[in-house]
């Protein structure tokens, strides 16, 4: 069985390392504007940090690589923590998601077993690191801009955010260096349990997946072209045709015959497309 | 007409998946009340996140519905306005005219294939609203407002749910029973497929309650339902039902026009009359597959696993449903199958009445 396609963001260079060592990615050199690292189903993109850089870097992905079926988004990265809540290096599954300028909060889908402790986590504009600690959750700089980014797009199911806790937003007089090391460090610690939940990603079987295989989605492209077909005709051709297919599965059969006719006018086309209907609803 | 074959869930992945009601998504308003703890004791180990607003879950886009049936979760709630509902010619069964519904809990523990909360809903999750005060106030002021005077008001309470199938955990029916009892003019319909009928076996019953059961061959169970009981089960629960004084009606709805329909539901008929007698009911309702035409178009578009969903159906006044001489041939046959056991007068076929 083909597994499923899964898309790791992180904001830091430091917090990829772990996973592009441990899934031996390999830097795409197409990939111009952005820092994406691949194998056959598992890519990773290098976010930045930040709304707006979050915002530019998954819009330059998007123009350049078509999202896939059967994708996971997963947010990997590190978060400043409460210290009566937790450790440095806790891993936490994220169910609640608040955007501090908006106040909008967002809710992930928790339906796979994760082993994880969870949280909720503030997404915020600028870095917390003064160490007063006005925040209740976990605090980061992208998860909110994340999830606007891809939930008209992906089912909300298939978005999720997991995060290590690197400080307690106390980290103003630490050397970015220092600070990258330790992200690497503690984000390799935690490579076990997230890398479980990534293969369970991998192997899951969802039922939003689409209706026709490749050939067949060709084949009803170059009939709707071919014929011409009004926008009616199109959601009619696509309804029975998922009716055929999932009933008897025989659709390339049935619609060969159909895929190179190019009908002289619209009268001779809308014979066609009656055959077609005809054969299709037998 | 399509033919018998097994059409499962994949069964490889349910090791993944959180087990049922893991989360409860607790909306501020919803915090201290009664229902809200009793929900609460019932899943002890369940995660809670808090939320503002019911909806800010239930309602956000872009959820698939078929994959969160593997794993729902419990949202606790404040319902607000309003809280009846029109019976709508979907509903439609009886020969009563003041028909409302309301929705203490949205949704169901089950999921059936022909189920029309799938489309009616944009999630699998559950909403249990734990307000119930609010309702029962809202339905005294029904009672008194109604149309027609001369009848009482039939109020559904499980057109969106199966209220009983969930009363181990909030014991809605119970508290429903007990406002209902010794009200006039008020007559409570709990629709279920429920077989467990311990938490209310003990409650005296009033005839201001009628229990509708909900029979399916289990032919068709296996093949279109998850989770629910046997056809015996369900026998065996109207049975005491019906020995402990309460209403009961039947009902064998949807008939579905699968191959060897007849000898299927034929024998579902026999099985039944052979153990109720017709006095022991109040009523049957029979009656096809439909369903409303955008909810049937928002299920397909979640592709749903089903082979209900690519038949080419009759579509007729916003109704998905079987062609006309279909649906004509199953009341015939459905006729003929109960003639010699109940009189006809006594049983309601759903039509689509435009």
């Amino acid at each position: 069985m083909k597994k499923n396609n899964i898309l790791i963001l992180t904001a830091l260079k430091a917090e990829a390392i772990p996973f592009i060592h441990h899934f031996k990615l390999k830097r795409e050199e197409n990939s111009k504007d952005v820092s994406v690292y691949s194998t056959k189903n598992i890519h990773l993109l290098n976010t930045g940090v930040g709304k707006k850089y979050v915002q530019k870097t998954i819009r330059n992905y998007s123009n350049i690589h078509k999202l896939k079926h059967k994708l996971f988004i997963v947010n990997i990265g590190t978060a400043g923590g409460n210290p009566g809540a937790c450790k440095i290096g806790d891993l936490f599954f994220i169910n609640k998601i608040t955007d501090e300028i908006s106040g909008s909060a967002y809710y992930p889908d928790v339906l796979f077993k994760h082993g994880m402790a969870e949280s909720s986590l503030t997404t915020v504009e600028n870095p917390a690191v003064d160490g007063h600690g006005k925040y209740d959750s976990l605090v980061d700089m992208e998860a909110s801009v994340i999830w606007g980014a891809f939930t008209s797009k992906i089912p909300v199911n298939r978005l999720i955010f997991l995060k290590v806790i690197s400080d307690f937003m106390d980290i103003k007089y630490m050397k970015f260096e220092v600070f990258e090391k330790l992200v690497t460090k503690k984000l390799k610690n935690q490579l076990n349990p997230i890398t479980n939940l990534l293969n369970i990603l991998q192997e899951i079987e969802l039922n939003d997946n689409p209706s026709f295989g490749e050939n067949e989605m060709i084949l009803l492209k170059k009939i709707r072209t071919h014929l011409r077909l009004t926008e009616t005709q199109k959601f009619k051709l696509d309804e029975l045709a998922e009716n055929r297919k999932f009933i008897h599965d025989d659709l390339l059969k049935k619609l060969n015959p159909f895929y190179s006719i190019n009908p002289n006018d619209k009268h001779h086309r809308n014979e066609i497309f009656k055959k077609i209907c005809s054969v299709l609803s037998t | 007409m399509t033919n018998i074959t097994e059409t499962k869930y994949s069964k490889r992945s349910v090791q993944y998946f959180q087990p049922e009601f893991s989360h409860i998504y607790l909306e501020d308003g919803a915090k201290n009340r009664k229902l809200t703890d009793t929900a609460l004791s019932a899943f002890p180990h369940a995660e809670i996140i808090k939320i503002d607003n019911y909806k800010t879950v239930f309602n956000r886009p872009n959820q698939n519905i078929f994959s969160q049936q593997n794993t729902k979760k419990l949202i606790l709630g404040i319902k607000k306005p309003p809280f009846l509902y029109k019976g709508t010619d979907i509903l439609q069964d009886t020969h009563y005219r003041n028909l409302f519904y309301t929705t203490p809990l949205i949704n169901c523990v089950y999921h059936c294939d022909y189920c029309f909360l799938q489309g009616m809903y944009p999630s699998a999750n559950l909403v249990a609203f734990v307000n119930e005060s609010d309702f029962f106030i809202e339905v005294d002021k029904g009672i008194d407002s109604r149309e027609f005077k001369d009848e009482p008001l039939v109020l559904s309470i499980a057109y969106n749910n199966d209220l009983l199938a969930f009363e181990n955990k909030i014991p809605y029916c119970k508290n429903w029973i007990e406002f209902a009892r010794n009200k006039k003019n008020l007559l409570i319909e709990i629709r279920t497929k429920c077989a467990n009928i311990n938490s209310i076996k003990d409650i005296p019953s009033h005839s201001n309650i009628v229990f509708a059961w909900t029979l399916t061959p289990n032919e068709i169970r296996q093949r279109y339902e998850n989770h629910t009981p046997s056809l015996d089960k369900r026998l065996d629960a109207v049975e005491f039902i019906i020995s402990k004084g309460w209403k009961v009606r039947l009902c064998i709805d949807p008939v579905l026009y699968v191959e060897n329909w007849d000898t299927i539901y034929g024998n579902l008929i026999d099985q039944l009359f052979s153990r109720i007698s017709q006095e022991q009911i109040m009523d049957m309702v029979i009656g096809v597959f439909r369903m409303n035409t955008d909810y049937f178009h928002r299920i397909r578009k979640q592709k749903p696993k089903s082979d209900l969903f690519y038949q080419n159906w009759n579509r007729s006044n916003g109704i998905v449903e079987p062609k006309k001489n279909i649906q004509a041939e199953i009341i015939t046959e459905i006729k003929k199958m109960i003639k010699n056991y109940i009189p006809m007068e006594k049983v309601h076929f759903w039509k689509n009445e435009q």
